[in-house]
């Protein structure tokens, strides 16, 4: 299977996904998708089917919830919402990836200067 | 998938694999659709995009598979989070309700942990005597060898002559022999009686147990005359060592022979199999050990396994080899019978089944009780129940609550129950007969086995208990759903229907009970108000067995004889003392080679044991206080050649006399050889063994020859005053004597004929005990319902009261119902009872099963505590104050 971009590691795609949900709004799988290309401008890119185990896994560690809904052109489709303890699981994921590129930038300004 | 839909949803199973599945691939259709419409609105053809959207998604099923994992696990977790959260509710809200009612629970409790706890000590004392293997390799495959004799009669050692024959039997394995001796070890700081048995050398491994320490006996240890070698029993080890690792190859002395122990035997080796073998030593080739010679041998054999089928037969061909090659002349034969079978009796057998038919029957009437009790409950919560349902409540959560209710009663039941159980097997054994223990040994307990069986009867019971009542109040609820909040709703005629047939149940079965009880009593009282044709009172009988080696002529044993008897009479308050041989009451062996007539080539009668007395007292009629029928006494001109003899009743009627002066000038032997006895006078059956029907009955009284007494002394004193100084005087007699010398047996007679009915009093105890917890349980069942139904009738009494009734005539009311349902019982008790006694008969001495007296005592009985079970709601029913009733809707 051919690939282009960045590949994205599972923690990596639990997060965007809670990034996805934070504006409360629910989306389903798809909509998830194509909010993340869109965000990164298609920089990101993962096999489409790997979102829905980590969605399925997310909501059963109770970050998120899932309701059977209909989408435009009256489709059926599971929507997904952020729950509370999703949303305290993507501050201290927020935390962490802030530290984590602030970290590597100084290397990265480190080696840029030497 | 297997499971119907209604059980996953009442106990709200997770999803199944195949619906979260269609969920999925739902889930994945749909990216797919928007994917391909994306797609498509970008300008690819439908079937371009639909592989390019395919191929983007990457491996459905791959994909699938990991979300139905983690769906399946999300749905598990749900569930047993909820599952225990449900339960520990549950679990809290019963003890809750058992604090708030303590008496309500208690009753539970004590109802199912006697029932259960009394069932599972009588279960542990059948298990442990009648349905365990033996601890032996391959038990089945093992054999005793009897002899019978031709009255029936089995004795479990033969004549050594058969042993020969029997050697060379086909088909019937290959034979082990052994004999029982006791022995007096004389190193010690006193002189001890042991018991050992001499085994050929191959028979410490007839059980595949070869010994623990040290060696088996080795054909060397066998040579006649060599025999120096001795085991040691397990348990002689214990007590006598202390488990000392190092005792291999020290001495001992027995019968003043020096013995050396060559090993320790394995605690499950146990030979014979009832009573306690300390020592094992070699029987030699020629039938000696310990410088005697045996006339008679016991054999085990071990079959090979194909000859087992064939035993039968084999034995009956071999029997009638022996025959024909003896004549028909033979009293004894040898009989086969498997040694993996219980050793007891078979009338304590059926004693012991009928024991745990009678304890079960008890634990139905708890059980029943128990019903009722959470019926009653069930009922009072109804309208509780009501309300939860209507306000929406799920039916599950509300059998599920009742059910956890029951299950914490269970659980406290069953500890009740072992609790009982432990000290109940303690408590039997330490007051069973001779007979029970003898065969059973000590190591009972209740085993892993038997809890795991009081858990399951627990567990089962509990969730009876919970879901019948939990059932019927949903259910009646339901029903009355609708006036849920009526205080009577619930109240209506079947749930009182069903308590009602509780009740006149467990008077059927606890009559039954009581019956059977009532029939044993009245056996035992029959038995013991024999008359034990002497009078028992102040007599003391001993038993001395002096060792052929240190008494070895006829001088040296009479005068111990004379030296003991002496000292006996200087007893203060001692006025008779009667010296014998072996045969003396309580110390005499019964004889069962048949009994001749003079000239006649048979014996007559069948299946009854002699007891020989031999005294050198002719006076011992009068020293015992048996009455004379008959003829004249012995008289102190006779002499022991003139084989002058007193019969009793019994053994006249054996002789076949009609009249006890008919027997006058009988002449008989015993067995075929010898010089015959003549019949001098008749006496009364003097139960010198015993109120035992089995035994002592046919007995005689010879002279005995005190300038030639044989090894075996009996002694029989009659004294004023307590017996306790007297038998501390009499040993003081025998020590004076010869300090060397144990004594075997030291007994009043009234404890012989007090004992001789340990096993009836022993079985009739524990009847009574079930019977009364039965009858107690049954009217605490009456009880209960009438109580209760006088509460929920309150209103009414309450309305009758107050226009006018009689306060006897409401009394009447309630008091009536419960001797309606008390007579109902009784009646059907009473079919049940007739139906189930006859597993009594041939434990009964001179009693019916179905002894009519009896039974209507019962009936009385059990009437008269219904009564009293009924009178107390029934007054409690007139104290109604009608206005406050009235008042209270």
């Amino acid at each position: 299977m051919k690939k282009r971009g960045i590949d994205l590691i599972q923690g990596t795609l639990e997060f965007l996904i809670l990034q996805t949900l934070s504006s409360g709004e629910p989306r389903h799988g798809f909509g998830v998708l194509r909010w993340i290309r869109d965000a990164t401008g298609g920089t990101l890119t993962i096999e489409e089917g790997a979102l829905y185990p980590a969605l399925h896994r997310m909501e059963r560690r109770g970050w998120l919830q899932s309701e059977w809904g209909v989408s435009e052109k009256n489709r059926k489709a599971r929507y997904y919402t952020l729950t509370e303890a999703g949303r305290r699981q993507l501050v201290r994921e927020e935390t962490g990836w802030k530290e984590y590129v602030r970290a590597v930038n100084r290397i990265i300004e480190m080696a840029g200067t030497a | 998938m297997g499971r119907p839909r209604g059980v996953r949803r009442l106990f709200r199973l997770p999803a199944g694999r195949r619906r979260t599945e269609n969920e999925v691939e739902l889930e994945f259709r749909h990216h797919l659709e928007m994917r391909i419409d994306e797609l498509v609105d970008e300008g690819y053809r439908p079937d371009e995009a639909r592989r390019i959207a395919e191929a983007a998604f990457g491996s459905r099923r791959w994909y699938r598979q990991q979300c139905v994992v983690q769906r399946r696990r999300e749905a598990r977790m749900t569930w047993m989070r909820e599952s225990i959260g449900n339960l520990t509710t549950d679990v809290r809200y019963a003890l809750r309700g058992i604090r708030k009612q303590p008496g309500f629970a208690a009753a539970v409790v004590l109802t199912l942990g006697l029932g259960i706890g009394a069932n599972t000590a009588i279960f542990t004392v059948v298990d442990h005597l009648l349905l365990r293997d033996l601890p032996f390799v391959e038990p089945d495959d093992l054999y005793t060898v009897h002899a019978r004799g031709t009255d029936g009669f089995l004795a479990s050692d033969l004549p050594s002559d058969m042993a020969l024959a029997l050697d060379r039997a086909d088909g019937l394995g290959r034979m082990y022999w052994s004999t029982r001796l006791s022995a007096v070890r004389n190193d010690g700081p006193e002189p001890t009686t042991l018991v050992l048995q001499a085994i050929e050398p191959g028979f410490t491994s007839v059980f595949g147990l070869p010994p623990t320490l040290g060696r088996p006996f080795n054909p060397d240890d066998a040579l006649p005359g060599a025999s120096r070698a001795v085991l040691l029993s397990h348990s002689y080890w214990v007590s006598q060592y202390g488990r000392d690792p190092d005792i291999v190859g020290r001495g001992l002395v027995i019968d003043s022979i020096p013995l050396t122990v060559v090993g320790v035997m394995r605690p499950e080796f146990r030979y014979p199999l009832y009573g306690a073998t300390q020592l094992y030593v070699p029987l030699a080739s020629d039938a000696t050990a310990l410088g005697r010679e045996f006339a008679r041998l016991e054999a085990v054999t071990r079959l090979a396994p194909e000859e087992v089928p064939g035993v039968e037969a084999a034995a009956a061909r071999f029997v009638s080899g022996l025959r024909e090659s003896l004549g028909d002349t033979s009293t004894w034969l040898p009989a086969w019978s498997p040694m993996n079978r219980p050793m007891v009796n078979p009338d304590v057998r059926r004693a012991l089944y009928v024991s745990l038919g009678a304890v079960t029957l008890m634990l139905l009437v708890a059980l029943l009780n128990g019903v009722n009790l959470m019926l009653v409950r069930g009922t009072t919560r109804s309208r509780e129940i009501g309300v939860r349902l209507a306000l929406g409540g799920s039916r599950t959560r509300v059998v599920a609550q009742m059910l956890a209710e029951s299950a914490v009663l269970a659980l406290l039941s069953g500890a009740a129950a072992v609790v009982l159980a432990v000290v109940g097997v303690e408590a039997l054994w330490s007051m069973a007969p001779g007979e029970l223990t003898f065969f059973g040994g000590q190591d009972i307990g209740v085993d892993g086995r038997i809890l795991a069986f009081v858990a399951l009867v627990s567990t089962g019971s509990g969730l009876l208990f919970g879901l019948i009542p939990a059932l019927r109040a949903v259910t009646a609820a339901g029903a009355t759903s609708g006036t849920a909040m009526s205080t009577h709703a619930a109240s209506g005629r079947r749930p009182v229907l069903v308590r009602q047939l509780l009740v006149v149940g467990q008077v059927a079965v606890s009559l039954t009970l009581l019956f059977g009880a009532g029939l044993m009593g009245r056996s035992f009282h029959t038995l013991v108000s024999q008359d034990p044709g002497m009078d028992p009172e102040g007599l003391v009988t001993m038993n001395v067995q002096l060792s052929p080696g240190r008494y070895p002529d006829e001088n040296t044993r009479a005068a111990f004889l004379r030296g003991v008897t002496e000292r006996l009479w200087g007893i203060p308050g001692v006025t008779a003392v009667t010296v014998g041989g072996m045969g003396l009451p309580g110390t005499a062996v019964t004889f069962g080679d048949g009994l001749y007539l003079e000239g006649e080539p048979a014996p007559v009668g069948e299946g009854f044991t002699i007891l020989p007395l031999a005294t050198a007292d002719p006076t011992l009629r009068v020293t015992l206080g048996t009455r004379l029928i008959a003829g004249r006494d012995l008289r102190p001109e006779d002499r022991p050649d003139d084989r002058r003899v007193l019969a009793t009743e019994t053994l006249a009627r054996r002789l076949g006399a009609t009249s006890p002066s008919d027997a006058i000038g009988q002449r008989f032997t015993l067995g075929e050889e010898g010089r015959p006895m003549e019949v001098v006078g008749v006496v009364e059956d003097a139960r010198l063994e015993g109120m035992d029907p089995r035994f002592g009955r046919a007995a005689f009284f010879r002279l005995y020859d005190v300038d030639a007494p044989g090894h075996n002394l009996g002694f029989l004193v009659r004294a004023e005053g307590a017996v306790p100084p007297l038998r501390e005087a009499m040993q003081a007699a025998v020590r004076a004597v010869d300090p060397g010398q144990p004594i075997q047996e030291l007994l009043p007679l009234q404890q012989i004929l007090h004992d001789s009915v340990q096993k009836p009093r022993f079985f009739l105890t524990l009847m009574a005990v079930f019977a009364g917890s039965g009858l107690f349980l049954a009217a605490i069942g009456l009880y209960g319902v009438l109580s209760f139904s006088v509460s929920q009738r309150l209103r009414e009494m309450g309305v009758r009261l107050a226009l006018g009734a009689a306060a006897q005539d409401v009394r009447g009311l309630v008091f009536r119902s419960g001797l309606a349902l008390a007579t109902l019982g009784t009646l059907v008790g009473v079919a049940l009872a007739l139906a189930v006694s006859g597993a009594l008969e041939g434990l009964l001495f001179e009693t019916s099963a179905t002894d009519l007296g009896v039974l209507a005592v019962t009936a009385i009985v059990l009437l008269g505590a219904a009564a009293l079970a009924s009178y107390v709601p029934a007054l409690r029913a007139t104290r109604v104050d009608p206005v406050a009733v009235l008042k209270a809707d």
